[in-house]
């Protein structure tokens, strides 16, 4: 088992670069800089490989790893901070995921910030970002999870703001920050919650949830998923997300597309036995996610942006896979975390290519025809683009049926709204990918002429996860597709069921088979009707213009509704508090006790009266006094 | 004899300093350095546990008549902040070193007796966290007062002295009030001409006052420490006090002398008057947590650095305070081993090195730009990458990252809120939330964005401030990562010197 006992240099090598990185500064070359930023994801990969094929092949009940490297703090009373690893299942999905994508983007960063003067920065940023989403994922306890998920936070907050000139980035990296903060301090007031319930911040605790308090475990629950909420951007703490967009696009296709933004898929499956005993909590988190798959798909339909439109995609992604831990399938949640990854990174470094063809332009309006200058774009693209509507043979065909399957098993409406959401998903993305490629380009003749394809580190990637996108799926063919295949094995289902029981059954009120049916409908209907209206139709039709549409495609009007609920109270409170009552208590008490001194002062000026007689008196009396006090 | 030795090393260090005109600064600085050698060396002995009792423990015959003996000893809690004290001298120090060309013109160097104030500042904290008597612990907290209201002299503030002197009335005001506690508790310890000062003693007598009575001795003790740290609704003197110092100045009050309140809660008030703690201490702590969030939405509200820094300074000490308060009311009055005490060290450590880094960046910027006020630069990190990067260090440091030095302190202090009541930890974690905003904005004013138009490049860090802020920012990841490094003292002493 060598190749288990090294799960601790995993997240090292990362650090070791981000380290190297720091050090050397601008003093490295181009060359060292991607050496070392790839060469550290590289090892810790090849390391992460071994490690997972090392835990398949042990016994399912001996697939989890506990170690402890050194002691933060101890508490006494059994409560210790340790700082530790826990390798399992779980884990080494996750690890591997972050590990292989995060390669993958790194080499294709190479290619794609070549000419940037802050390459070393960017890549010790990039290395540090997989350091602590591996210390998230492979922690042995909440704390170093905490430790992680806050860490990521702060990578994401400087790889936002990449680019420190751009206001717009800056802004949103702010607004990033403290939206995950928001949500930060839930998940440390349910650590503490926690903390107070299990006499415990180990995972292994959670063994114990049978013996605990119905209500305990409820509002554990909730302010878990409150943290889940704004690390991966559910409604109402979303709005941070397409905003992130500003930063350079690999890191979005890392941070906010394939790993961070579904740390919080990663937390609330961890703790699954909180919410499996807190049904309430459970419910929650299944409306959530429906509610925001909806709402994001819907606004998806109506952005220009080609990396707003992806980025609204993967908020109504998450929310299909909150549903999923919801409905009591983390499981299928966990499958959809590894296909997403597959696909939306792909999407994400399509479009990186798109904009880097094209010197930096996003809308969508004025590209087109884009297909036959970046031929390997073009066709990686489109994989992803049918992965992630869902059709078939694509990888999230696969993961999205399952978790459908398991919605309906758990509630008819909820099934209907991600029914809805689904053809949504299939008509935008069709829509992104024909007027982006379909039909003629409708950019300026001056960039038209500079198109190109992706260099070689941009494209081996690309094809690297087409090919993902395209196969991923049969890692777990569900039950009901299976039944028509010959039962293939459910690899990741039977991989994952020493951590992750799976729960429930299909029965529901609508048979399997035909469930399957609709879902498949649902999105060949989405997908046929952009068909129709972006590529037979061979020019842009104009949206319609009314209130309604204006309002989603204002994405709700979210920013005034947070400026109105948060930011202008809590600005306004602090300046009517630094107008009105500050300057009472800075000037006023002080003032008042100088005053006092200066009347104090003159009462003893009248005692002084020159009468020898009178200060006889008073001697006496204050004699009298000391000698009362002494005895 | 480290007591002893830990407070005479300072003291002499400054006479000799203005004896040393023109080399006072390398002599304070070199003394500085040797301090926080003898710090360390006396912390270590006290995390050792196997230490000689008489090493730590230093007494002799002062004012027998009045009961009160020079009594100095070094427990963990007053080695941790003799340690912090010492740590705080070659950053002060090395601030006041600093010359070179500014906006206004070239600065000088600050001269011996500037360099000698600090040293004896330093001295006087030693004295008052060593005291193990409380007519010396006073005396040694009234002469504190003294360098930092004399720093003021250097100001190139208009009103300086006019701040400095209703500074030095208010907190007089409160310092007169815990005097005043101190011997009618004074007056309880026996028969008289039996009668101690002792901090033993002390702790017995007023545990066996009536309630009445320990309400007024919690009272006014409980006034003059918090209106040293200062705690909202009492903080009146900080803003002004603040803004009008110079710079090292500013780092002595927020590193060092707010940390004294802190100290005086945990050994002299909550043993003091046990039952004034538990009639009041509920208020307090949501007063004190009311205080930390007033503290971050002012710190929301304003257009200058400085101001910024001041009023997080002043929400960070109402978290501190609260959690000190809270573990208190939920043990019972004995803070050993309580998350409250952990957090706490931890904390005043964490904030004192933050608040030390904020005050010295706010006083380069100050000093390149002329102005401290937010807005008024813009691109500083793009100028000085050097600058920009490890001030972020310290910004992130100061709104509690994890594995920076003030994640650790703020955690357990939320826990130790948490256990008290959890919907104030709620309202705590706010304090956390606003403190991000806030002190980002700041960040992102300053050192982002655009080059303001009309201000030239600023110059890089010279030397001596890439020492000074190096050495920081290193400190706010070493505590970060290594937290226990402060805590295991307080788990491995001997009884005897144990807290008491």
């Amino acid at each position: 088992m060598t190749a288990l006992d090294t799960i601790g240099l995993i997240p090292l090598f990362p650090l070791l670069g981000f380290i190297v990185l720091v050090l050397g500064n601008r003093r490295l070359s181009q060359r060292l800089v991607a050496a070392v930023g790839c060469g550290s994801l590289l090892a810790s990969c090849a390391l992460a490989g071994s490690a997972f094929f090392g835990l398949g092949m042990r016994p399912p009940e001996a697939r989890s790893l506990l170690s402890t490297t050194l002691t933060w703090l101890d508490l006494g009373g059994g409560l210790r901070l340790d700082f530790g690893f826990l390798f399992d299942p779980l884990s080494a999905v996750f690890v591997l995921i972050i590990t292989f994508v995060g390669l993958l983007i790194h080499i294709y960063s190479v290619g794609y910030l070549w000419t940037d003067p802050g390459l070393h920065r960017y890549f010790a940023f990039l290395n540090l970002f997989v350091f602590f989403m591996l210390l998230l994922v492979m922690g042995k306890n909440l704390v170093v999870t905490f430790v992680g998920w806050e860490g990521v936070g702060l990578c994401s907050y400087l790889l936002i703001g990449f680019w420190s000139r751009k206001e717009a980035g800056n802004e949103a990296a702010k607004k990033a920050f403290v939206m995950n903060r928001v949500g930060d301090a839930g998940f440390l007031l349910g650590l503490l919650w926690f903390a107070a319930t299990f006499g415990s911040l180990e995972y292994d605790a959670l063994s114990l949830v049978g013996t605990k308090d119905a209500t305990d475990l409820m509002i554990i629950g909730l302010l878990f998923f409150v943290g889940a909420a704004g690390k991966s951007a559910q409604f109402p703490l979303y709005g941070w997300l397409p905003d992130a967009m500003a930063g350079p696009t690999p890191a979005s296709a890392l941070i906010h597309a394939a790993t961070m933004v579904t740390s919080g898929i990663y937390l609330l499956a961890r703790c699954n036995a909180v919410y499996v005993a807190a049904p309430v909590a459970q419910g929650m988190v299944a409306v959530v996610g429906a509610f925001t798959a909806l709402a994001a798909a819907v606004v998806a339909l109506t952005q220009n942006d080609i990396k707003r439109v992806l980025a609204y995609s993967t908020v109504s992604q998450l929310g299909f896979m909150f549903l999923g831990l919801g409905s009591g399938a983390p499981g299928a949640a966990i499958f959809h975390v590894t296909t997403h990854a597959f696909f939306k990174a792909l999407l994400f470094l399509g479009a990186g290519s798109v904009i880097h063809a094209l010197h930096g332009e996003q809308d969508i309006r004025r590209m087109g025809g884009l297909g036959k200058p970046l031929p390997v774009t073009r066709a990686t693209f489109l994989v992803g683009t049918l992965a992630i509507a869902g059709l078939p043979p694509f990888s999230g065909f696969f993961s999205k049926e399952e978790l459908l399957g398991h919605v309906l098993a758990y509630d008819f409406r909820l099934w209907i709204l991600a029914l809805a959401g689904s053809a949504l998903t299939a008509f935008y993305m069709l829509r992104l990918y024909l007027l982006v490629f379909g039909a003629t380009f409708r950019g300026t003749p001056s960039t038209g002429h500079l198109l190109h394809e992706a260099p070689a580190s941009m494209a081996v990637p690309l094809v690297a996860l087409a090919f993902l996108s395209l196969f991923g799926g049969w890692l777990g063919v569900p039950h009901v597709i299976g039944a028509l295949l010959g039962h293939p094995p459910h690899f990741i289902g039977e991989f994952l069921a020493s951590v992750l029981p799976v729960a429930g059954t299909h029965e529901g009120a609508v048979s399997t088979e035909a469930a399957l049916g609709c879902a498949l409908a649902a999105a060949a209907l989405g997908a046929s009707y952009a068909f129709v209206r972006y590529y037979l139709q061979n020019h842009l039709p104009a949206p319609p213009s009314n209130a309604l549409v204006r309002f989603i495609s204002e994405e709700y009007r979210l920013d005034r509704g947070y400026a109105l609920v948060a930011e202008q109270p809590m600005t306004g409170l602090g300046k009517l508090l630094s107008t009105s009552v500050e300057p009472r208590i800075g000037g006023g008490v002080p003032t008042a006790s100088a005053r006092v001194a200066f009347q104090v002062g003159a009462l003893f000026r009248r005692a002084q009266t020159g009468d020898v007689g009178f200060y006889a008196l008073l001697m006496t009396l204050a004699a009298a006094l000391l000698l009362l006090i002494d005895f | 004899m480290y007591p002893l030795a830990l407070f005479l090393f300072p003291l002499a260090a400054a006479i000799l300093s203005l004896c040393a005109g023109k080399r006072a600064g390398g002599v304070a600085l070199l003394a500085s350095v040797l301090y926080l050698g003898l710090a360390g060396s006396a912390w270590l002995a006290v995390c050792d546990g196997g230490a000689d009792i008489s090493d730590l423990d230093w007494q002799t015959t002062w004012l027998l008549e009045f009961g009160t003996r020079l009594h100095l000893r070094l427990d963990p809690l007053s080695a941790l902040l003799l340690l912090l004290t010492a740590l705080a001298g070659p950053w002060i120090v090395g601030s006041a070193l600093r010359g070179g060309p500014s906006k206004s013109g070239i600065i000088e160097p600050r001269p011996s007796t500037y360099q000698a104030l600090i040293l004896f500042a330093q001295a006087a904290l030693a004295g008052a966290f060593l005291a193990a008597d409380a007519l010396v612990f006073y005396t040694c907290w009234e002469l504190c007062m003294v360098p930092i209201w004399l720093l003021f002299c250097w100001s190139p503030h208009q009103e300086r002295g006019r701040v400095a002197l209703r500074f030095f009335i208010y907190t007089l005001c409160g310092s007169l009030l815990m005097l005043a506690a101190f011997i009618y508790v004074h007056a309880r310890t026996g028969e008289p001409g039996a009668r101690s000062f002792e901090l033993a003693a002390m702790h017995a007598a007023g545990a066996g006052l009536s309630e009445r009575e320990q309400v007024f001795v919690f009272g006014a003790l409980c006034t003059a420490f918090a209106i040293k740290m200062p705690l909202v609704p009492v903080h009146g003197w900080q803003p002004e006090t603040y803004f009008a110092a110079t710079a090292e100045g500013r780092m002595l009050l927020s590193a060092l002398l707010a940390k004294l309140g802190v100290y005086g809660v945990i050994v002299w008030l909550v043993p003091m008057a046990p039952a004034g703690l538990a009639a009041f201490g509920g208020i307090l702590v949501a007063l004190a947590v009311a205080g930390a969030v007033y503290g971050s939405l002012l710190a929301l509200a304003q257009k200058n650095l400085v101001r910024t820094i001041t009023y997080a300074s002043l929400a960070h000490m109402g978290l501190i305070a609260a959690g000190v308060f809270a573990s208190a009311l939920v043990s019972d009055g004995n803070l050993t081993g309580t998350s409250g005490l952990y957090g706490a060290a931890l904390q005043m450590l964490s904030h004192s090195i933050t608040s030390i880094g904020l005050f010295f960046i706010a006083d380069l910027i100050e000093r390149r730009i002329g102005s401290s006020d937010l807005g008024i630069a813009g691109a500083l990190r793009e100028q000085a990458p050097a600058f920009g990067w490890l001030s972020l260090v310290v910004v992130l440091g100061s709104i509690a990252v994890p594995l920076t030095s003030g994640f650790w302190g703020e955690l357990l202090l939320l826990r130790s809120l948490f256990d008290h009541a959890p919907e104030l930890a709620a309202l705590g974690t706010l304090s956390m939330v606003l403190g991000a905003v806030y002190m980002l904005r700041a960040y992102q004013r300053v050192m982002l964005g655009e080059p303001a138009v009309g201000v030239p490049p600023i110059a890089p860090l010279s030397g001596r401030e890439l020492a000074v802020l190096g050495t920081l920012a290193a400190c706010v990841i070493l505590l970060g990562l290594f937290p226990r490094i402060v805590i295991d003292a307080f788990t491995v002493t001997t009884p005897d010197v144990a807290l008491r």
